[in-house]
């Protein structure tokens, strides 16, 4: 028997396995918890830190719940002890993995599958950025966390916090038919110049960098990040020549903004110090103060395209040369993934020899699941995670799987799902059988049945909505392959627990961002509905809300929505398509019954949200007769502020651009008019009058402010207010008009909501 | 010399997972948050992962430990993990976790509506660090007598454990049969 004893540390056990660079750095944020622990190191200090490690905040973190009937509070055993501002430190946080690309060898994946089992709660998470999140953990817990993956060549550095976030691309790139070459040397020589590098340390914001292989697939979506790189070859002196178009200034979040073309071709050589350059401009450029106005678009969109080519190239000159801008392509196959086992054609009788009722599932799953690669005979295979979730046993039957048929490595996607890459044709029915036993045969990828979801108010402390809870039950909806219509599956869902897009429900066909309504004294969860987004082209259009519905009837806006489009619809014609041809207002129209809401009496259930059972709000409202009157009113004003915003989208959509940049504003004051109405009634419609009693009463005294995003929405009416719309404002700026109208009216109801003292 | 441990997770399978409705345990732990129903534990929220195959279906987390009907590893049944403790005498570590869970299935039993009992014959325990308890056969031969001490004390004849599985898994000893076990309420009563 061996002995071992509590003296045992991680340290000890891993000894050298770990850089003495890597092993330094987490040496240092340990010494960073023992000093916020003692007192001497400032909270927000320490926060900052803590989120450039990958150590994020989680709900409930101030150390208040809400139980459905009360605020109760979580007394945590360290007291007073926080690690940011009223965030406690026993309270569980989340710790997020960078894998860079999305790939991840096997070991690395066993090695979080342990610490999902001691630290977390066994379950991985998936995200959008292709990395992992594990939730539930002990900020104490933390550095031996690291060093067990820092001992695997991972590392969390930069994962949350101002900084470069995890460099995200094609999850097939280097098998794929349609990409002009393999963009993983690239993208992984862009992830390690940049990591820990001195030009992106004092970022105001964070920074996110995509590559795709080509333009047309969704894989990489480069059209929504700071920096898109596409690849694109090209002749010069007779010899073809790889590089990328690049773009810039693109983004989801409250504001959504597309990537500009900053060059048309940046060759190969070229495009490490272009990065560079673009970060030094983000960085000596960028807003400090202003976190809702910090990332890189809003440089782009004050310089304008032109002059921020100018500073960049400016910029470019200025930068000594390094030796890693070209080193890495001497050596690019070095990225090259050697398959297993030979790839070789699928034979039918290996398909007739699986049990019947396999055999039909393993023909709808090969369907959807498999990416042809250019390679004979290989195949890339998608394994479906529901909600992005699988657990450590999971993994480890993972592991096995690849092991056996394909190799080292899987990688996340995009639709937090991961693919198996280079499996042999042949191989197919019986690694179909493997994933089957394991518990990972989820068919239907990439279809109206592969939602995608943050973690909202699972998990996050700025959900609004149970967009995982709305997820998983449109899930099971969707899995049962009743709507029979091959244009239908096509459709891709998104939900967003609130404005910050973190499931990119803005390219969606069919998204969802959550918000909340107040009636009759009661919140009601909701989501709005936003149509007319584009997952193809690299997230080639954003969509817009036609309106906010109560979240227990989303699954009915939807089969509302879809019955439409199938029985009105042109020949060929898809959602975006119908969408822009009937219009919203028609869209709308159809679903106005669904935004009724039943009474609390007759139907309590409808007063929870999905996979929650706690009421989503309470009425302690308490308010006299004259106050109700007042708070009526309001109501009344904030739907007239909601009517508007609908009428600027409409104008947008029939192709004037102006009059819609106007109409937002005029929603904007509208809801601002309504709010005040409780300090003064007879206020008039003058957006003088309106703003100055919206600072006085609003503003100045923080009631309008948002609990997390403080006076972002405000300042957004002030913004305007400074430098009003104008009939000759163009489709971008009137497209921004709007989604932010659209957040200051949500703001706005929240506002009347805290008003009216619900929690 | 006994090795010390941390993060003892037990589970106690249902006796039939037949017609069993997940959907049920969100009431029921939110319940428990709000009533503060299990002693000595901080009862923070309810994770649902109903959606996943095999997986821990809906856990109720707390700041000493998650409790949850789980399915991983083939059997369904309630489960108790505890967290953040630090490592210690191995035969305590393994009493305060078996009682912790007796007394959550013992809720859930209690539970109306339910119809759920508990086959305390077949009991799991694992420790899930790695750190002084890695899965090895050094382990199994150190531990497995430990464990078969605690649940002799209260009362199970001639269990039989499983032999050291997986090396990749946490290290457990996982109950295959026994001649006879005690019931739930005599477990709580006895722990």
């Amino acid at each position: 028997m061996s002995n071992t004893n509590n003296s045992q540390t991680w340290v000890k056990q891993l000894g050298d396995s770990i850089s003495p660079d890597m092993a330094e750095e987490i040496d240092a944020f340990e010494t960073n918890i023992t000093l916020r622990k003692a007192g001497k190191l400032d909270a927000k200090i320490f926060a900052e830190a803590r989120l450039r490690r990958g150590a994020y905040g989680q709900r409930y973190d101030n150390g208040q719940r809400h139980d459905g009937k009360k605020t109760q509070q979580l007394l945590y055993p360290s007291g007073d002890l926080v690690k940011g501002p009223e965030t406690v430190w026993d309270a569980p946080g989340m710790m997020r993995i960078k894998s860079p690309l999305g790939i991840c060898s096997n070991e690395q994946l066993e090695t979080i599958a342990d610490l999902a089992e001691e630290y977390s709660d066994s379950i991985l998470h998936v995200t959008t950025r292709q990395e992992i999140q594990l939730h539930f953990v002990h900020i104490d817990e933390t550095p031996d966390l690291m060093r067990r993956l820092a001992a695997v060549g991972i590392t969390t550095r930069e994962a949350c916090g101002n900084s470069v976030r995890n460099v995200t691309a094609c999850q097939f790139a280097g098998g794929c038919s349609t990409a002009a070459f393999d963009v993983t040397p690239y993208a992984k020589a862009t992830t390690y110049y940049l990591l820990g590098h001195k030009d992106i340390q004092d970022f105001g914001r964070k920074f996110k960098i995509a590559f795709s292989g080509c333009k047309p697939n969704p894989c990489g979506m480069a059209m929504f990040h700071d920096v898109g790189c596409i690849a694109v070859t090209k002749e010069v002196d007779g010899e073809v020549k790889r590089g990328f178009e690049f773009y810039v200034g693109g983004g989801l979040g409250a504001v959504p903004f597309q990537a500009q073309l900053l060059e048309e071709f940046v060759p190969e050589d070229e495009l490490l110090p272009l990065c560079q350059a673009v970060c030094r401009v983000f960085s000596r450029l960028g807003e400090r103060k202003n976190r809702a106005r910090a990332r890189l678009k809003f440089v782009i969109k004050k310089l304008g395209i032109e002059e921020f080519r100018k500073v960049v190239a400016e910029e470019r000159k200025t930068i000594p040369e390094d030796d890693r801008w070209t080193s890495y392509l001497d050596d690019l196959d070095a990225a090259t993934e050697t398959p297993l086992r030979e790839g070789r054609a699928l034979e039918q009788s290996a398909v007739d020899a699986l049990d019947q009722g396999l055999r039909d599932d393993f023909s709808y799953w090969r369907k959807h699941n498999i990416w042809q690669q250019p390679q004979t005979n290989y195949v890339t295979a998608t394994v479906r995670l529901p909600l992005g979730d699988f657990t450590s046993r999971q993994v480890r039957k993972l592991t096995d799987i690849t092991r056996k048929f394909t190799g080292d490595t899987v990688r996340f996607t995009v639709e937090q799902n991961l693919v198996v890459r280079h499996v042999s044709e042949a191989d197919l029915p019986e690694f179909y059988q493997e994933l089957v036993k394991a518990g990972l045969a989820s068919p239907g990828a990439s279809t109206i049945a592969d939602i995608v979801a943050c973690p909202g108010t699972d998990t996050c402390k700025l959900g609004i909505s149970a967009s995982r809870g709305l997820a998983s039950e449109l899930e099971k909806k969707f899995s049962k392959r009743l709507y029979q219509d091959p244009e239908v599956e096509k459709l891709h869902i998104k939900a967003s627990g609130c404005f910050n897009s973190c499931s990119q429900h803005h390219v969606a066909d069919l998204g969802f961002l959550g918000v909340s309504r107040v009636v009759d004294g009661r919140r009601i969860a909701h989501f709005q509905f936003v149509l007319g987004g584009q997952w193809a082209n690299n997230g080639g259009a954003y969509g817009l809300a036609i309106g906010a519905y109560p979240s227990k009837r989303i699954p009915e806006v939807i089969d509302r929505t879809l019955a439409f489009w199938k029985a009105e619809r042109e020949e060929g014609e898809d959602l975006k398509g119908f969408v822009a041809r009937m219009g919203r207002a028609t869209i709308k129209k159809q679903l106005e019954d669904l935004r009724e809401i039943p009474s609390y009496e007759d139907q309590p259930d409808f007063y929870t949200d999905w996979g929650d059972a706690r009421e989503y709000t309470i009425g302690d409202l308490g308010t006299g007769e004259c106050a109700g009157e007042v708070v009526t009113i309001v109501e009344f004003g904030l739907q007239d502020a909601e009517r508007r915003l609908f009428e600027a989208q409409l104008d947008l959509e029939a192709g004037k651009p102006g009059e819609a940049s106007v109409a937002a504003y005029k929603s904007m004051l509208t809801a601002a008019k309504a709010l005040i109405m409780v300090f003064n009634i007879d206020i008039q419609e003058d957006a003088d009058r309106v703003v100055a009693d919206f600072r006085k009463h609003f503003h100045e005294t923080k009631r309008f402010h948002d609990p997390f995003a403080g006076a972002k929405f405000a300042n957004y009416l002030l913004k305007r207010y400074e430098n009003p719309p104008s009939v000759e404002d163009d489709a971008l700026v009137a497209r921004e008009a709007i989604e932010e109208a659209l957040l200051f009216v949500e703001a706005a109801q929240g506002c009347n909501q805290r008003m009216q003292g619900d929690v | 010399m006994s090795i010390p441990v941390q993060q003892v997770f037990v589970k106690i399978p249902l006796k039939s997972a037949e017609g069993l409705n997940l959907d049920a345990f969100i009431p029921i732990f939110h319940e428990w948050i709000r009533e503060h129903s299990i002693d000595n534990e901080l009862l923070i929220d309810v994770a649902d992962y109903r959606h996943v195959p095999d997986g821990p279906g809906v856990m109720l987390i707390a700041n000493e430990a998650h409790y949850g009907i789980d399915s991983d590893g083939g059997s369904t049944g309630l489960m108790y993990r505890r967290r953040r403790d630090e490592h210690g005498d191995a035969e305590a570590a393994f009493r305060q976790a078996l009682g912790q869970a007796v007394r959550a299935a013992n809720l859930i039993e209690k539970e109306e509506g339910l119809s759920l009992s508990f086959d305390t014959s077949r009991i799991e325990m694992r420790v899930l660090s790695r750190l002084t308890t890695p899965n090895t056969e050094a382990t199994h031969e150190a531990l497995a007598p430990v464990w078969s001490k605690v649940l002799t004390d209260l009362g199970f004849a001639g269990p039989e454990l499983a032999p050291p599985s997986d090396p990749r898994q946490p290290f457990g000893l996982a109950m295959l049969s026994c001649t006879s076990a005690p019931d739930l309420a005599t477990l709580v009563t006895a722990l």
